[in-house]
C-alpha cells in the first residue's frame, strides 16, 4: 500500500516536471469562488472551488451540467483552471454547454492520497477506508450540497481524474450497482497507473450487472512506458469485450508524458462527452 | 591534350611542396606534453586528448544507473599565471539502466524489465585549467545529439489473469549542457566529476531531467 502510494505521489511529481514551468492556461470566464465543506464521512475539510459560467445570475430557470474536477490545485498542473478554462472556451464557441465546474481540493493537498487510492484490502462490500470513503463522501455530502445549492442538471454529471485521480474515476464508474444509476453519467480517466485492483473492481461490476449507462473516455501518454502499455491495453480490451449496455466507451494513447496528457485529455474527453461520442 | 600536360605538372609540383612543407614541420616540431602542463606556456596550439569515464545516476520518470564515456580534444587558446583556457570538442557514448529495484513503487513480483537509455552526442566547450600546476580543471559543455529511449517489461496480475510484455521506443534528438570537473593526481589520471541537464526540456520520462557522474579522466596527450 505504502508502495503504491509513493508511487502515485512520485508519478505526480515528475508529471509536475515534465510540465515544467506553469502550462500555458485555457481562458476562463465566469465566477471563480472557494468555500469550506466539512464532511462528516471522513471527519475533515474540503474547500470547494466553484467555476459558475457567465450570465449564471440572469436566468434562475436554467440548470447546467456539472463537471467535478479532481485534483484541482495539486502541485501546480492547475486541473481545474485547464478544465474550467476550455468549458470556457468552446462553450463560447457554441461547440459545447455551459457547465458548472466543481473541485473538490483540501488544504493539504496530499489529502488526495487518502481519497483516491484502493483500500487494502479491497471488499466487495466496498466497506474499507481510501476511496470506498471518498465515493460516500461524494455521493451523500458534496454532491447534495452544491446540488442543493447550485442549479445543477443532476442527470448530466462528469467525474475528471488525472493520475490517482483517474484511479478514482475507474473505481466510482465500476462501482455502479444497478437499481441505482452511475454517480456520474459520464467520466474521463486520464493516464494513471493500472493496478491489479482495477481489474478487481471491474470484475466484481461485470458479476453484478452487464449495464453501465454512461460515457468513459481513458488515455494513456506513450512516454510512461511498456509497463502501463501493458495493464492499459489489457484493461481496455476487458471493458469493450463486456459489451456493456448503454456505455459509450473511447480510448486514446497520447505521444507525450504524464504531464503533457492532462490537457489534452481532458480536451478530447470532453469533447467525446459533449461532442455525442458514441 | 597538350594544355592539360603543364597543368598537371604544375599540380604535382605544388602538391609535392606542400608535402615537404608538411613533412619537415612534423619533423621539427615537439611532441606536446601529456595534458597541460604546470604554468601552461607551450608553443603552437597542441590539441590534447582526454578519456572521460564515469558512472553516472540520472533521475526522469525513474532514477537509472549507467556510464559516460567522453572523448575529448581540447586546444588551449588563452594562458595567464594561474589559468589556461581550452576549447574542447569530441563524442560522448552514454548509457543508462532504470531497473524495477529502483522504482519503489513498483511491485517486482508483478513487474519485470527495465528502461535504457542510449546516448550519441557531440559536445563542444570551454575549459578552465587552474593552478599553476593546471591541476584542476572546470569545463562548461554543450552536447548535441541522439537519444534512444527504450522501455521493455513483462507484467503478470495472477489474480485476475493479466500478463503481458511490451517493449516500446523512441529516438530522440536531444541537447543541453554540462558543467563537468577534473582534478589531475597523475600524469595520466585525474578524478572526474560532472553534472549535466538536458535543455530545451522535453520530457523527463524520455530524455531525464538531470544526471551526475563520478569516475576517472585519463590524460592521452
Amino acid at each position: 500500500m505504502q508502495a503504491s502510494r509513493f508511487g502515485l505521489l512520485a508519478l505526480s511529481m515528475w508529471g509536475l516536471l515534465s510540465v515544467g514551468c506553469t502550462p500555458d492556461l485555457p481562458s476562463q470566464s465566469g465566477q471563480v469562488s472557494v468555500e469550506p465543506l466539512h464532511s462528516q464521512i471522513v471527519n475533515d475539510d474540503y474547500l470547494l472551488r466553484v467555476r459558475l459560467p457567465p450570465g449564471y445570475d440572469s436566468d434562475p430557470t436554467r440548470k447546467y451540467p456539472l463537471i467535478v474536477q479532481l485534483d484541482p490545485t495539486f502541485v501546480g498542473l492547475h486541473q481545474f483552471d485547464i478544465t474550467a478554462g476550455l468549458v470556457s472556451e468552446y462553450a463560447a464557441q457554441g461547440r459545447w454547454p455551459e457547465a458548472i465546474v466543481v473541485g473538490p481540493d483540501y488544504p493539504d493537498p496530499n489529502t488526495r492520497l487518502r481519497d483516491y487510492v484502493l483500500p487494502k484490502p479491497l471488499t466487495p462490500s466496498f466497506s474499507g477506508k481510501n476511496v470506498d470513503l471518498f465515493y460516500r463522501v461524494l455521493k451523500e455530502e458534496i454532491l447534495p450540497y452544491v446540488e442543493q445549492k447550485y442549479r445543477i442538471d443532476s442527470s448530466q454529471r462528469i467525474l475528471i481524474g488525472h493520475s490517482a485521480g483517474a484511479t478514482a474515476v475507474y473505481y466510482i464508474t465500476f462501482r455502479h450497482a444497478p437499481p441505482e444509476a452511475p454517480l456520474f453519467s459520464a467520466a474521463i480517466a486520464a493516464d494513471n497507473g493500472i493496478e491489479e485492483g482495477f481489474f478487481t473492481v471491474e470484475r466484481w461490476h461485470a458479476e453484478r450487472t452487464n449495464s453501465l449507462p454512461m460515457k468513459l473516455f481513458t488515455t494513456r501518454a506513450f512516454f510512461n512506458g511498456a509497463v502501463q502499455e501493458i495493464t492499459y491495453r489489457a484493461l481496455v480490451d476487458r471493458i469493450r469485450g463486456r459489451n456493456y449496455q448503454g456505455l459509450s466507451f473511447a480510448e486514446e494513447t497520447l505521444d507525450t508524458d504524464h504531464g503533457g496528457a492532462i490537457r489534452p485529455s481532458f480536451e478530447h474527453g470532453l469533447e467525446f462527452i459533449f461532442g455525442g461520442g458514441k | 591534350m597538350s594544355r592539360a600536360l603543364p597543368i598537371r605538372k604544375g599540380s604535382a609540383a605544388a602538391l609535392c611542396s606542400v608535402l615537404c612543407l608538411t613533412l619537415s614541420a612534423t619533423g621539427s616540431a615537439q611532441e606536446p606534453s601529456i595534458g597541460i602542463p604546470s604554468g601552461g606556456a607551450e608553443s603552437g596550439h597542441p590539441v590534447h586528448v582526454r578519456l572521460d569515464a564515469a558512472a553516472t545516476y540520472g533521475i526522469g520518470g525513474q532514477s537509472y544507473l549507467g556510464i559516460d564515456l567522453k572523448m575529448n580534444g581540447y586546444m588551449p587558446i588563452w594562458n595567464t599565471r594561474l589559468a589556461t583556457g581550452t576549447i574542447d570538442g569530441g563524442l560522448v557514448l552514454a548509457y543508462g539502466n532504470g531497473p524495477t529495484w529502483l522504482a519503489p513503487w513498483i511491485d517486482p513480483a508483478q513487474v519485470e524489465g527495465a528502461t535504457h537509455h542510449i546516448s550519441l552526442l557531440v559536445r563542444i566547450g570551454h575549459t578552465f585549467h587552474m593552478g599553476s600546476r593546471r591541476r584542476a580543471s572546470l569545463g562548461f559543455h554543450l552536447f548535441a545529439g541522439l537519444h534512444e529511449w527504450i522501455s521493455s517489461y513483462s507484467v503478470l496480475y495472477a489474480n485476475e489473469g493479466v500478463s503481458g510484455s511490451s517493449t516500446v521506443k523512441r529516438s530522440l534528438l536531444v541537447s543541453g549542457g554540462e558543467l563537468d570537473f577534473a582534478y589531475r593526481f597523475s600524469e595520466r589520471v585525474g578524478l572526474y566529476l560532472a553534472l549535466s541537464a538536458p535543455f530545451p526540456y522535453q520530457s523527463s520520462y524520455a530524455q531525464t531531467i538531470f544526471h551526475a557522474g563520478a569516475g576517472l579522466t585519463f590524460y592521452l596527450r
